[in-house]
């Protein structure tokens, strides 16, 4: 994979020193022949912001209160410079020169480049409301105080710093960043009011009724959730923010609003120099602009697939583009992936993957819900071709959690998609503590691999004590934890009677796995095996409550 | 036989002997009754196994013939008495009906009159062959041409004797041994962050003290159930924590308790890991003083770890984020520096047999330094070693890459200080050789080993892609094992030494808390049988070896002590006659006077500079991971009635009985899928090739994974399907997790 000797120094230009030109740093890193003198690569990485790549995901989780924001960085600098790449941080580029293959930097020099790498990132929407004549890309200096972007850890910090202060906050925005933003804030003790203008708050990944159930779940943890509704002005007292005015001319007192109004890809650059551009810096699958020795990573960049604004997107791209530049991979692409979007905000588990939005009475699509609202549930699985290509889990961590990985991997759909939507409850049952309920092919002890039935062999054959089954089964000389188990077994003996002999049990062959319990005679049936062949017929399972054992019917 | 051990037997009973289990390396305190005693059981092993648990405590070998033994559980801090079904039913393996107790040559090798089979014949005719043919392939082929593969479960003694054999009689740099496949990975991350591999740096009993251990990849509830005692006070607390993909017994323990159970994908502990040490990083729960006085590095890790919130490591590994973050904090709140009474971050195989199971032990170590848990008692940080030798295995020279004392084969001071010990030139030994995986790989092949001795060891169920390595085996010129029983190994020899085992032997084993123990002989071995001591004894006098290789195992212990001196698990303070006295002593052990080292990171750290290093990791996915004509994980592991391949346990009656062959565990999600019914047949393939078994429907597997046990060889043998894909630090085969593709019938 390495060039050859001969071949010249190849001389790489990363602008932007974000997530994405972080990681890519970090994969070129692992790609390019180390220590060597005379290596073939050059890199060159140039970034407005004065600090190293670090966390971006994590400012909602500083906010929060649950993350360090001394601690987001994902590389230093300084660790960079060591390994060869001629880092400019807090350098902005003014210009990428195609025709002399240069870009220029703020400080009047210019770098050359053989390929470049947009990682230029996204700039916040800042909503007309606000009078300011610094909108757009250039830094918001000129908010009014009380009014913060939230895109950078400046913001993070002077966030946080002025919900100190602040009583009242509003969060502009009912998407992402503006749900995680609102319950952070509401963390920190403040009234927290979501505003959103569309029909229902993460409108781009939730249908209504989804939407609905995670707007109680937010009300229920304290927020006002207002959708629907417009902001058009924001109303100053002597530079301060003191409120805004609404679409239906009510007036809404606040004093810390943080807009979150989505974010617009930095395309400047690119445009200036005749770059393709759309929303982003068009991409091909290669990662690659209309100029072939560009290519442009993260959320700077519009694939075709859409995706753009995820973290796993900028990393995904920035790999490809690695193995590109490195020559590790020569066919690496980036194809997209299904969007997945995770919310983080404590106690609001919400998680939706790829279509969220099918209609369940198309034929394309096979879409089973289970809609709870009083529940605070709402799960959706959708399938197409027998395969799951959507997820909604809003309400429920453990669906969230399994629902998105089916997605990711295009998982084959079980017979009956329902099965998908309580993951919960396809794991084992709990342990039964009720003996008469106990299959006797039940594992009391597990060291020795004693069942319910051999302790009940051992009492037919005079064993009254703990001591004296153990004599006979070993049940209790391992570990010793079930001597509980064992002596509730003998209670529950002593009181039943003893004219029945243990029934024939169906699939016998088959071992038995079981599970120590921790209570008294807590002891788990063998799986796929509710009720127990010692059950009798037609009793519930052994969940079921308060069930005394039957005279003679247990045995 | 005389007892040493105070309180080992009754005084009564004078042909007692105190020893220990002869599986894992728990090694359990047991007492041996020779002759039966008075607790002979009469039954014989259950007729009806779901229920028929109607063995006795102290049972006892099936009179056929010979010497019967009695087992008795013996008082000892790790079982406190306490044995599992294996130990209580150890006694059958003595009395295996296919017991071996003659040398056995391949027909053709001695003109007999059936050329391919196994036949009858005697030490002098079996020893002297072996000798000249090996002398004939390193005249030809060079010294490497002739290549060792040894076992954890061997004792101290053997795993030395084998280690020197081979460097010095044979003159080799190919040894390795099959805990290669067992704890090659905590190893390497242990000698890498901490200076020192010792499975557990502290005495199992330390767990019993803590609010809080974290199991990752160990089901310690079936590997060695009387330990689950000492979780008893993290289980009152609602501390124990289990990262497993199946819901084990363990994790059962867990979750019963109040504690948690993270169910993550398989191949994915190292996400998980990373995400915990993320929260304890972010949510300010670091133990400063600790990691600014006794570490170094953390600021790489910190970088590494801003990778990997819950969220994120939750879409790899499946786990709700919400509970990693309890996980975590469980954890931290257990730590000492945030008030509590101590936490454990322990590892087992599930988490180490994998293409990065360095790196994600590694993580496991940096959670464990973060809450400055590493050195401090009551705390720490441990590797549950398996086999029964498997710490002192590692010790002693029967490693690629080692010589004993755990010393460096390439560094100079050490191959001076051991060839002074073995009388030889230090230029004359070999340098290091090819580790267990690609040895087994290069096993005839143009280049490689042309004969292969095997001691302790069944490669052909026990290592991943076992197919191959049955070819391998196939292709030498000579194949040589010395067994105790005709393992599925031993039938493709060439010539075949019949062992002594267990209650046979002296000997001394190391066990998971780095305590050295004695293992005493209580029967005579059969007629016919002898030490593998002894074997490499006979082989090295026929082959006119430089120094002795002795064969009493005293003298190779004596032997050994001296050759560990002065290296990190420095064993020559300690003689069988000091270990007779009964003292837990712990290595290192420099000097007759010295007390052991229960605890060896309490002052310092046997680094450098005497910090315990963070090393930056990051996940990635299995080698061979999903695709879509694989898109089933398979995970291996094992069950309580048997040990390792099985080559001893599937012999014991009521073992057998309880859990007869291997089973594929899958849900009834997927099962309804495939259409798979309960105990019918499953055909589980991979790339590297296919095993058939019957369904065990259970709900206490994730939907897109499958369990198969590893005891077994042939058609069920699951090593057929295993990955061989390497760790690049440790060379740990990635036994735990590939994809495969799962039909009914």
């Amino acid at each position: 994979m390495s060039p050859a000797r001969t071949d010249p120094v190849t001389r790489i230009v990363v602008v932007g020193f974000g997530m994405a030109a972080g990681r890519l740093l970090d994969d070129l890193l692992v790609r390019l022949p180390r220590g060597r003198a005379g290596s073939p690569t050059a890199v060159t990485v140039v970034g407005a912001e004065p600090y190293g790549p670090y966390n971006r995901v994590l400012l909602t989780e500083v906010l929060a209160g649950r993350a360090d924001v001394a601690a987001l960085g994902t590389g230093d600098p300084e660790r960079y410079a060591d390994r060869g790449i001629d880092v400019r941080p807090g350098r902005a580029v003014t210009a990428i020169d195609r025709d002399r293959s240069l870009v220029r930097l703020d400080d009047g020099t210019a770098v050359p480049y053989d390929r470049l790498v947009l990682a230029t990132g996204a700039a916040p929407v800042i909503p007309p409301l606000v009078e300011t004549t610094e909108r757009g890309d250039r830094p918001l200096r000129h908010l009014p105080a009380g009014v913060h972007a939230f895109r950078t850890v400046d913001d993070c910090r002077e966030i946080v710093a002025g919900a100190a202060a602040a009583r009242e906050a509003v969060v502009l925005g009912g998407g992402l960043l503006g749900l995680e933003t609102a319950r952070g804030l509401a963390r920190r003790g403040l009234a927290v009011t979501v505003l959103h203008s569309g029909a229902h708050v993460l409108g781009r990944h939730l249908d209504a009724e989804a939407a609905q159930v995670l707007a109680l779940g937010l009300r229920r943890l304290g927020l006002t959730v207002r959708q629907a509704t417009s902001a058009v002005r924001v109303v100053t007292a002597a530079g301060r923010l003191a409120g805004l005015v609404l679409g239906d001319g009510t007036r809404l007192p606040a004093d810390l609003l943080v807009l979150a109004c989505g974010v617009r890809p930095r395309t400047e650059l690119a445009a200036a120099a005749g770059i393709a551009v759309g929303r982003g810096v068009l991409v091909d699958d290669a990662v690659t602009t209309s100029d072939p020795r560009v290519l442009a990573v993260g959320d700077c960049a519009e694939h075709a697939s859409g995706g753009g604004g995820l973290v796993a997107t900028a990393w995904e791209q920035a790999r490809v583009a690695a193995d590109l530049l490195a020559g590790t991979d020569r066919g690496a692409r980036y194809r997209g992936r299904p969007d997945v979007v995770r919310l983080k905000a404590a106690g609001v588990e919400v998680a939706a993957a790829g279509e969220t939005h099918a209609d369940p009475w198309s034929t394309e699509h096979r879409v089973t819900r289970l809609v709870d609202p009083a529940g605070g549930r709402y799960l959706e699985v959708v399938i197409a071709d027998g395969v799951v290509v959507g997820a909604v889990a809003v309400g429920d961590a453990r669906a969230a959690a399994e629902l998105t990985l089916l997605v990711d991997r295009a998982s084959p759909a079980p017979p009956d998609p329902a099965v998908l939507l309580l993951p919960a409850d396809r794991r084992e049952a709990t342990t039964a503590d009720q003996p008469a309920l106990i299959p006797d092919r039940a594992t009391v002890c597990r060291c020795n691999g004693v069942t319910k039935g051999a302790v009940v062999r051992a009492w037919d054959e005079g064993a009254r004590t703990v001591d004296e089954v153990s004599r006979r089964t070993r049940a209790g000389t391992g570990c010793g934890s079930c001597a509980d188990a064992v002596s509730g077994l003998l209670g529950w003996l002593g009181t039943a009677e003893p004219d029945l002999a243990p029934p024939a049990l169906p699939g016998a062959a088959v071992p038995v796995t079981t599970v120590p319990g921790v209570g008294p005679a807590a002891v788990t049936p063998p799986p796929g095996d509710s009720p127990g062949p010692g059950a009798p017929e037609g009793s519930p399972g052994p969940g079921a409550p308060e069930l005394s054992p039957t005279p003679g019917g247990q045995r | 036989m005389v007892l040493a051990d105070p309180g080992a037997a009754p005084a009564a009973d004078r042909s007692a002997v105190a020893t220990h289990c002869p599986y894992c390396a728990l090694q359990c305190a047991m007492t041996l009754h020779p002759g039966g005693h008075d607790r002979v059981a009469t039954s014989a092993p259950p007729a009806d196994p779901p229920d028929g648990a109607t063995g006795r405590a102290g049972s006892t070998a099936a009179p056929v013939g010979g010497a019967a033994v009695t087992v008795e559980g013996r008082d000892f801090p790790t079982n406190r008495g306490g044995l599992c079904q294996k130990g209580w039913t150890a006694a059958a393996v003595l009395r295996a009906p296919d017991r071996l107790t003659t040398p056995l040559v391949r027909g053709r090798l001695v003109g007999a009159a059936t050329p391919d089979a196994l036949v009858p014949t005697s030490w002098d005719v079996a020893l002297d062959l072996v000798a000249r043919r090996l002398s004939r392939l390193r005249a030809e082929s060079g010294p490497d041409a002739v290549a060792v593969f040894g076992g954890g479960g061997l004792t101290n003694e053997k795993a030395y004797a084998l280690g020197k054999f081979a460097r010095v009689v044979l003159g080799t740099s190919q040894i390795d041994y099959n805990g290669r496949f067992c704890m090659s990975s905590a190893a390497a991350a242990t000698i890498r962050s901490l200076g020192l591999d010792r499975g557990l740096p502290f005495p199992l009993t330390d767990l019993g003290g803590a609010d809080a251990v974290l199991l990752v990849g160990s089901n310690l509830a079936e590997t060695m159930p009387p330990a689950q005692v000492h979780l008893a006070g993290a289980r009152v607390r609602g501390g124990l924590l289990v990262v497993d993909p199946r819901r084990t017994a363990t994790a059962a323990l867990a979750e019963d308790s109040g504690g948690l159970h993270l169910q993550n994908t398989p191949g994915s502990d190292l996400a998980v890991v990373l995400a915990l040490l993320h929260v304890v990083v972010h949510e300010g729960l670091l133990d400063r003083t600790y990691v600014r006085d006794r570490t170094s590095g953390v600021e790489a890790v910190e970088h590494a770890v801003a990778g990997w919130w819950p969220e994120r490591a939750e879409r790899v590994s499946a786990v709700p984020a919400p509970v990693l973050r309890d996980a975590a904090r469980r954890l931290a709140a257990a730590a000492p520096h945030l008030g509590g009474r101590g936490a454990f971050v322990l590892t087992g195989r599930g988490a180490e047999q994998h293409a990065k199971g360095t790196d994600t032990v590694t993580a496991c170590i940096g959670l464990a330094l973060a809450l400055g848990l590493v050195g401090r008692r009551g705390s720490g940080y441990g590797c549950l070693t398996g086999q029964g030798n498997g710490q002192g295995g590692r010790e002693h020279g029967q490693k690629a890459d080692q010589l004993p004392g755990y010393r460096r084969i390439d560094d100079p001071a050490a191959r001076a200080h051991v060839a002074g010990v073995w009388g030889v030139d230090p230029d004359t030994l070999p340098g290091a050789g090819r580790s267990a995986v690609e040895l087994l790989a290069a096993l005839g092949t143009p280049g490689g080993p042309r004969a292969l001795l095997v001691h302790g060891s069944n490669p052909v169920v026990s290592a991943p892609r076992a197919l191959a390595v049955a070819d391998r085996l196939r292709a030498l010129d000579l194949l040589v094992v010395a067994d105790v029983v005709p393992s599925e190994t031993a039938r493709l020899a060439d010539v075949v030494f019949p062992v002594t085992q267990w209650a046979e032997e002296e000997g001394t084993l190391t066990t998971l808390e780095g305590r050295v123990v004695r293992r005493r002989a209580a029967v005579p071995a059969p007629p016919g049988v002898r030490s593998d001591l002894e074997v490499l004894a006979g082989l090295a006098g026929r082959l006119g070896a430089p120094s002795a290789v002795p064969a009493d195992p005293r003298e190779a212990f004596d032997e050994l002590a001296r050759a560990s001196a002065g290296g990190p698990a420095d064993y020559s303070g300690l003689s069988h006659t000091r270990l007779d006295t009964g003292r837990a002593l712990y290595w290192p052990c420099p000097a007759p006077d010295h007390p052991g080292t229960p605890r060896p990171f309490l002052d310092g750290f046997p680094t450098p500079d005497g910090r315990a290093r963070f090393v930056p990791v990051d996940h990635r996915p299995p080698v061979d991971d999903l695709r879509p004509d694989a898109p089933v994980y398979l995970v291996t592991g094992r069950v309580l009635q048997h040990y390792q391949s099985g080559a001893q346990t599937r012999r014991v009656p009521e073992l057998a009985s309880a859990v007869p062959g291997p089973y594929v565990e899958l849900h009834p999600d997927l099962a309804e899928r495939i259409g798979a019914q309960d105990g019918e047949p499953v055909r589980v393939r991979s790339s590297r090739g296919e095993v058939v078994a019957p369904a065990r429907i259970t709900r206490t597997v994730r939907t897109d994974t499958v369990f198969m046990p590893f005891h077994w060889g042939g058609e069920g043998g699951v090593n057929a399907v295993t990955s061989d894909a390497l760790d690049p630090v440790s060379r740990m085969p990635e036994f735990k997790v590939c994809a495969v593709e799962v039909t009914a019938g």
